[in-house]
């Protein structure tokens, strides 16, 4: 059941529901970024986190994706051994893989449960030789992928590029643009997943879950850079069955990361 | 508190049957608290700036919480001007919409000028969607060129959001609208640097769900007198809609 409270904009009428329920956000980071021109200390997103009752994050450092990966996952790992609530992130960049897969099985062992990739961010595309080596690198590992789109076309060519790839393959970055090309490549391939953070067309949300299920999809916020109330609000507003609620904010995300 | 959404959008979603009428994108935008909004016609922007608005009009007049800004294409510049000269002194229409083919890519200014010309007479603001840098770039120019005219960078320039404050602490005939990047850093900084009487509530919708950009609101830590500046007071004054 959630609870209701006020909150700033007075009267009721913009009112923030929290969720009482197991919420596990698989999109959240700390750590300098350039864009917000702040510095997203580990410290605000465990305060985003408990102010809208996320039990858990799935977290990487903004120094993975904006310096070096070496540097950020190292940061990342210090950061999750200090707070068992947060659940560490790799960032890896094909640009800088020379084929060390002793660091990849490394990264595995030391607790890592996802690996990000950021193939705009990083510049390089779907048949960029140093991506399929490391993809095939990891692919021993079975570790769940987090991959970045941003253009139209783009989730039909990663996903090509994956097609050997039988761990879990969450989308993110996904936007109203990507529905139709979103809903046609899950429907062909089981392994891969959506999450919410950038799903913020009215509908969006629904519209996914009515055309793939709601079992693919995961609460993404993009904490502290983005507002929890906005995802928080998102999910309030889309129209959803509790159930399927209830798949989104948490389960989903449990269950590919424990397998 | 009531809630002015300055800008929403009718019909070109890619979800069927959320905006195709202006009730249709109405019975979305109630539920989330919007009080009143401003519709922009996407058949305007992409087809034919006339019919697109006249269409527009006639949706909205039996819905008396609803206005319009009349979208005006410098692709389609003698369609546009006869649209600004049919409907711009209608109370319903607020302002004027410029656009052009790419809404990603700035408007070319020279092509501007006859649309921006028509307006003169009307006193009514002119919007410039501002995705990114070089529109704010090129709409930060049109507003210092035609300085008799009120501005609001629909957008807030998207990621670049800190050239679009920088634009409008230099030409002070320039609003910002907040939809756009959720980064929780832009409003706190956009108060601090203009006030909160420059700065406008609107989404995108529905494109961008309200929800989503009063989620930025929500946490920008604003007194109630700010929250209600840019949520109701300024868009009232702008459009000179009373209570």
């Amino acid at each position: 059941m959630p609870s209701t409270h006020y909150f700033g904009f007075g009267e009721g009428l913009f009112m923030k529901e929290v969720f009482m329920e197991d919420i596990l956000d698989i999109n959240t980071l700390f750590g300098p970024y350039p864009l917000a021109n702040a510095d997203l200390g580990i410290d605000t997103l465990l305060f985003a986190m408990r102010t809208n009752k996320v039990q858990t994050a799935c977290t990487y450092s903004t120094l993975g994706l904006f310096l070096d990966p070496l540097i950020g996952n190292a940061a990342t790992r210090a950061a999750c051994s200090d707070h068992s609530e947060l659940i560490p992130v790799g960032v890896l960049n094909p640009t800088l893989y020379l084929g060390n897969k002793e660091y990849l099985s490394g990264l595995k062992s030391e607790g890592f449960r996802l690996i990000r990739l950021f193939p705009t961010a990083h510049q390089y595309s779907a048949d960029f030789a140093p991506f399929r080596t490391l993809v095939n690198d990891l692919s021993g590992l079975a570790l769940p992928l987090m991959l970045q789109v941003v253009e139209r076309g783009e989730i039909s060519t990663f996903a090509n590029a994956l097609a050997n790839y039988t761990a879990p393959i969450v989308l993110t970055n996904v936007g109203t643009k990507h529905i139709a090309e979103l809903v046609a490549v899950l429907k062909s391939r089981s392994n891969l997943y959506v999450e919410t953070s950038q799903l913020n067309g009215i509908g969006a949300i629904k519209a996914v879950v009515d055309a793939i299920g709601a079992e693919r999809v995961l609460l993404g916020t993009g904490i502290p850079y983005q507002p929890t109330t906005t995802a928080v609000k998102m999910l309030e507003f889309s129209g959803i069955t509790p159930e399927a609620r209830k798949q989104v904010l948490g389960a989903n995300a449990r269950r590919i990361l424990a397998q | 508190m009531p809630i002015f959404d300055t800008h929403a959008y009718l019909e070109g979603y890619s979800i069927p049957g959320i905006n195709q009428t202006a009730d249709q994108i109405w019975q979305a935008l109630q539920p989330r608290g919007i009080t009143r909004a401003v519709l922009f016609s996407t058949r305007a922007g992409r087809v034919d700036p006339l019919s697109g608005n006249r269409v527009l009009k006639t949706m909205i007049e039996s819905q008396p919480t609803l206005y319009a800004g009349i979208t005006a294409h410098t692709g389609r510049v003698d369609s546009s001007v006869q649209a600004i000269k049919e409907l711009l002194g209608n109370s319903k229409f607020v302002g004027t919409l410029v656009v052009g083919s790419d809404p990603e890519a700035p408007l070319h200014p020279l092509i501007a000028d006859d649309i921006l010309n028509a307006c003169r007479r009307y006193q009514k603001p002119i919007f410039i969607y501002t995705p990114n840098a070089a529109c704010v770039e090129v709409a930060h120019t049109l507003a210092k060129q035609y300085s008799m005219h009120r501005f609001v960078f629909l957008g807030m320039g998207g990621k670049d959001w800190q050239n679009a404050v920088a634009a409008a602490h230099q030409a002070t005939n320039v609003m910002l609208e907040v939809s756009g990047e959720l980064d929780n850093a832009k409003i706190p900084s956009a108060v601090n640097t203009l006030g909160a009487h420059r700065i406008l509530f609107g989404s995108g919708a529905p494109h961008q769900d309200p929800v989503a950009t009063m989620g930025l609101l929500a946490e920008a830590g604003l007194s109630n007198t700010n929250l209600q500046r840019i949520l109701i007071e300024n868009a009232n004054k702008l459009f000179a809609i009373t209570e």
